[in-house]
């Protein structure tokens, strides 16, 4: 979280007004599943949120104590931080309908539309 | 109620959350589950640990990402709608990204392709469909920009289940290799630029394959082959073109090539043949081009360049050179080359050896000194001069000069010298000279001994002018006195004894001028080789005798006292009488002419011995000094009184060879020392002012050496000077043994009764013929007289006389042929036939006696010889 207050503060609100999504994902390295969860997050969000979402991409090798503050357990895990409430998806996200369901994307009986 | 509807909104959000942690969990563990997991983070006392999961899938793909992670090409994956589903660090590296923010991305997102045609782009797109795969060159922007040449390989990925997922991307930058080529490419045609335009042949020569691995276009114009031509000649090239006899050369030329380092050069000169079949001389110049992995030589490099007209031009001065030291070899003549500074000599021929003999090398150390050491002093100072001259005279003149050298053996050589400037420095000084110097030694030497003989024949010649003078003096001398006497006895003819003693003084005249005849005409048959010594056996003492009665009249004119000491024994030699008479007649005549009057003279003859080996010593040419060499030699054992044994006569004695001296010493004037050695020589008197009355010719002496030379004995003079007196000594051989004694008829009775003759004279001189018949007619005879030969034999056969007395130079018929004639008649054979003639030769006495004459008398006639033979002559019956 290297933006300061008041820009969080601006994307927050904006997120809340306009549904922009703030996402994280924390990986570690160039591991496959970590790998492959990039891939499959940015293929989401370009379908899916084009234009209003943040992804940041933390790689917990360089950076472990991000990861016990935000309470990661496993790699690769994805934190929807906006819009609340907090959300997060453990893996390699392939299960793509999942995710857009988690993200509130997608009804439950929209099903494999996509 | 608020509070109740608070707790309960408060409840139901706590459910939520509780719910939602719930279904996190769940995720979690379904995710873990499904494998979907790499890692799973746990916290610590010492901090949070990362636990990393690995499955059998999970290590392969590991694998595989380390891999592909440490491949330095770009790896990039992409799926079926170009996302990007891996990028390796080479890619991150190479498009300058991180892999976290392009994953998932659109590939043209990170790069963007350029295909060069459309068709190269269809046809990657066909290869990859048809094949799977496809390779090639292309170009690629990046996002930041910049142009990368690359090197892609795209292959196809498969799902296990075989239908296609996508594409994976090996892609290397080839910028850096592409600038290289470029680069080298460039480089490669510098090169081959300065290869061409290199006028020597350049080649790349493999040592191993023996062929041209590349050959520059200069081949062509030096040898008329194309490159390609010498290229295709592969390994046969080194044969082909290079001269057989170089080969050897050549291939010690590799191995030196093989040991050369990087950077060094070796050099080579070898003939080549073009195209025409000509030889052409190169150089070459050969450096190591490339090495084997082991560091040995597998290829040089090299630039031949042309060296024909050198070659040619070397051979030229080479032949010019030997041209030059065959002409040094057979010059004759020392040839040199000075250095004009310090007169030092750098080159010299061989001939300085046979000349100076000093070997040239010796006379180049020699250097500035040479003048010092070899020339003469009396020269230095001209060759100087002559140095002077040579630095100023024109160029081209040659300067002449004669000098001394001294020879190594220390004799004088003459040298004569034609010098000219050989070196001029820019200013046209003179620096060096070039000469030949010709040894003129024997040329010098014979114009001295011309210089000397023309000298001598100067002094003859005065000698024999001065001689002619006095010649024609003496012969003059006795005819006055004859003159007066013919007068007187005109005058006088009754008178008997005025009569008497004017004719002993006309005959004393005659004889004197009789004298001087003989003795020129004794001269001159010795000078021509022309006189014979009649030898025989005789005692010493008769002929001593002889020449004393001879001597007699003048000494006792002169009022000499005369004394002979004789041996007792008798001496008996070989001699000719008359000429050994005239050998002391003449010395004692010497000894009268040049005393004072009332002198001595003293003849004392006695026998010595001498050792046989010291023989030839005695007799010389009258040098005093070595008279007393011989003298000093001789063993003086007879005393002049001892009595002799008769041992004298055999040769068995130990004591050597036995021979007499008579010496003949006499008070008189003396002889100079200096004219001691010339004495005997012809013409010579020592001073003409002390001639005595009786004169002479100088000719005595001479006789005197010349007749006791050709008796095998030796005369020298011996005098303490001016005013001392003179010693003659004559030695003589002894007789090896008595065999024969003649004695000369001395005192012979000259009265002896002439019977009446009849006499026929015949002579074509009327003065002649008369006065001899008159004469004969006087001593009692019947005499006529015939002018000429013819009239002589008539006169004879009228006349028949006893003796006929013929002159032999007579016109119409001569003195010969009368004779001839005469002895042909009956009555010539017993008639004495006596010959008259100025010739008193053996050759003439031969052809007169052959003739048939019975004497032969010289003119002119002395009476009493003529009355001695008319005496012997028997009177025809």
């Amino acid at each position: 979280m290297a933006k300061d207050g008041f820009e969080a503060y601006d994307a927050m609100i904006s997120a809340h007004d306009n549904g922009h999504y703030v996402l994280s994902l924390y990986v570690t390295g160039n591991t496959p599943r970590s790998t492959q969860a990039i891939v499959n997050i940015r293929k989401i969000c370009e379908e899916h949120l084009q234009g209003r979402y943040d992804l940041e991409i933390v790689d917990i090798t360089q950076n472990p104590s991000v990861a016990i503050g935000e309470q990661i357990i496993a790699a690769p895990t994805l934190i929807k931080e906006l819009p609340l409430p907090l959300k997060r998806f453990v893996g390699d996200l392939s299960q793509t309908e999942r995710i857009l369901i988690g993200l509130s994307l997608q009804r439950k009986d929209e099903g494999t539309k996509s | 109620m608020e509070t109740k509807a608070f707790n309960e909104q408060s409840l139901l959000l706590e459910n939520v959350e509780l719910r939602a942690r719930l279904e996190e969990a769940e995720e979690l563990l379904r995710a873990i589950r499904a494998g979907e997991v790499d890692a799973i983070m746990v916290e610590a006392d010492a901090g949070p640990r990362l636990f990393t999961l690995q499955g059998l899938d999970a290590q392969q793909n590991r694998f595989r990402g380390d891999l592909l992670a440490q491949v330095s090409d770009a790896v990039i994956a992409v799926d079926l709608e170009d996302r990007v589903t891996f990028l390796n660090g080479a890619a991150e590296l190479q498009y300058r990204v991180k892999a976290s923010d392009m994953l998932g991305r659109k590939l043209d997102e990170i790069v963007s392709r350029h295909w060069p045609t459309p068709a190269e782009e269809a046809a990657s797109r066909a290869a990859l469909r048809d094949f799977g795969t496809w390779r090639g060159e292309e170009l690629q922007r990046t996002q930041d920009g910049r142009e990368l040449a690359v090197e892609s390989t795209l292959s196809k990925l498969h799902a296990p289940d075989g239908s296609c997922i996508g594409m994976v991307a090996a892609i290397r930058d080839i910028t850096e290799r592409l600038r290289i080529n470029h680069e080298l490419h460039e480089k490669t045609a510098f090169l081959q630029r300065i290869a061409e335009i290199t006028p020597g042949v350049l080649q790349v020569f493999d040592l191993a394959e023996r062929r041209a691995v590349f050959i520059n276009r200069s081949v062509g114009t030096l040898l008329g082959f194309a490159p390609d031509a010498v290229q295709a000649m592969g390994s046969d090239v080194v044969s082909t073109l290079m001269h057989a006899d170089d080969i050897p050369q050549f291939e010690l030329h590799l191995d030196r090539v093989r040991a050369l380092s990087d950077g060094e050069v070796a050099h080579f000169e070898h003939r080549m043949r073009d195209q025409a079949g000509e030889w052409r001389w190169f150089h070459s110049c050969d450096a190591v081009f490339a090495r084997s992995d082991s560091g040995a030589v597998r290829q040089l490099i090299g630039v031949a360049t042309e060296i024909t007209d050198r070659k040619r031009a070397e051979t030229v001065l080479r032949e010019r050179e030997h041209f030059l030291e065959r002409i040094f070899d057979v010059i004759p003549g020392v040839l040199k080359i000075v250095d004009m500074k310090d007169s030092r000599c750098v080159f010299v021929n061989q001939n300085v050896d046979s000349v100076l003999g000093y070997s040239p090398d010796e006379i180049v150390h020699m250097g500035g000194d040479i003048v010092k050491i070899l020339m003469h002093l009396d020269d230095q100072a001209y060759y100087h001069q002559h140095f002077v001259r040579l630095s100023t005279f024109e160029p081209g003149t040659i300067a002449k000069f004669e000098y001394r050298m001294r020879h190594k053996d220390g004799e004088w050589r003459w040298l004569e010298t034609r010098d000219t400037v050989f070196l001029r420095d820019d200013n046209g000084v003179a620096k060096q000279y070039i000469g030949l110097s010709s040894d003129i030694t024997e040329r010098k030497k014979a114009e001295e001994e011309l210089r000397r003989l023309a000298a001598e024949l100067s002094t003859a010649d005065q000698r024999k002018d001065e001689f002619l003078a006095m010649l024609a003096h003496e012969l003059r001398n006795p005819l006055a006195p004859l003159r007066n006497g013919l007068q007187i006895l005109r005058l006088s003819s009754d008178d008997k004894e005025t009569v008497e003693e004017i004719s002993l003084m006309m005959e004393r005249q005659l004889a004197q001028m009789v004298h001087l005849v003989d003795d020129l005409l004794d001269v001159s048959r010795i000078s021509r080789g022309k006189l014979e010594l009649r030898k025989q056996r005789i005692e010493l003492s008769s002929i001593v005798n002889n020449a004393v009665e001879t001597s007699r009249p003048l000494i006792d004119a002169c009022g000499h006292e005369l004394t002979i000491v004789m041996p007792p024994e008798p001496i008996w030699i070989d001699a000719d009488p008359t000429r050994l008479g005239q050998v002391f007649s003449n010395i004692l005549n010497n000894a009268a002419k040049y005393s004072e009057p009332d002198g001595r003279i003293e003849l004392v003859a006695r026998v010595e011995w001498r050792v046989e080996s010291e023989k030839q010593v005695a007799s010389d040419e009258g040098a005093s000094e070595k008279t007393e060499n011989a003298e000093s030699e001789v063993l003086k054992l007879a005393t002049n009184h001892s009595p002799l044994t008769t041992s004298l006569a055999t040769h068995d004695s130990p004591l050597g060879t036995p021979f007499v001296v008579v010496s003949i010493k006499d008070t008189g004037v003396g002889i100079p020392s200096n004219m001691l050695p010339k004495i005997f020589e012809m013409f010579t008197q020592v001073d003409r002012s002390l001639e005595k009355a009786q004169g002479g010719l100088g000719l005595g002496l001479s006789l005197v050496k010349r007749f006791v030379d050709m008796h095998g004995g030796s005369v020298v003079a011996h005098s303490e000077g001016h005013g001392r007196g003179s010693t003659f000594v004559v030695q003589l051989p002894i007789a090896s043994s008595v065999a024969q004694v003649n004695k000369l008829p001395i005192g012979q009775d000259q009265t002896s009764s002439a019977g009446k003759r009849r006499i026929l004279v015949a002579d074509d001189n009327r003065d002649a013929a008369t006065t001899l018949a008159l004469i004969l007619k006087i001593m009692g005879n019947e005499v006529r007289t015939a002018n000429d030969g013819l009239q002589a034999v008539e006169m004879a056969t009228v006349f028949q006389p006893d003796v006929i007395m013929l002159d032999i130079g007579m016109p119409k018929l001569n003195g010969y042929e009368a004779c001839r004639r005469i002895r042909e008649q009956p009555w010539g054979k017993k008639v004495t036939l006596i010959a008259l003639t100025c010739l008193g030769q053996d050759d003439d006495r031969r052809r007169s006696k052959e003739a048939g004459f019975d004497h032969h008398l010289v003119k002119p006639v002395d009476h009493a010889v003529l009355r001695k033979l008319l005496s012997a002559e028997p009177i025809a019956g």
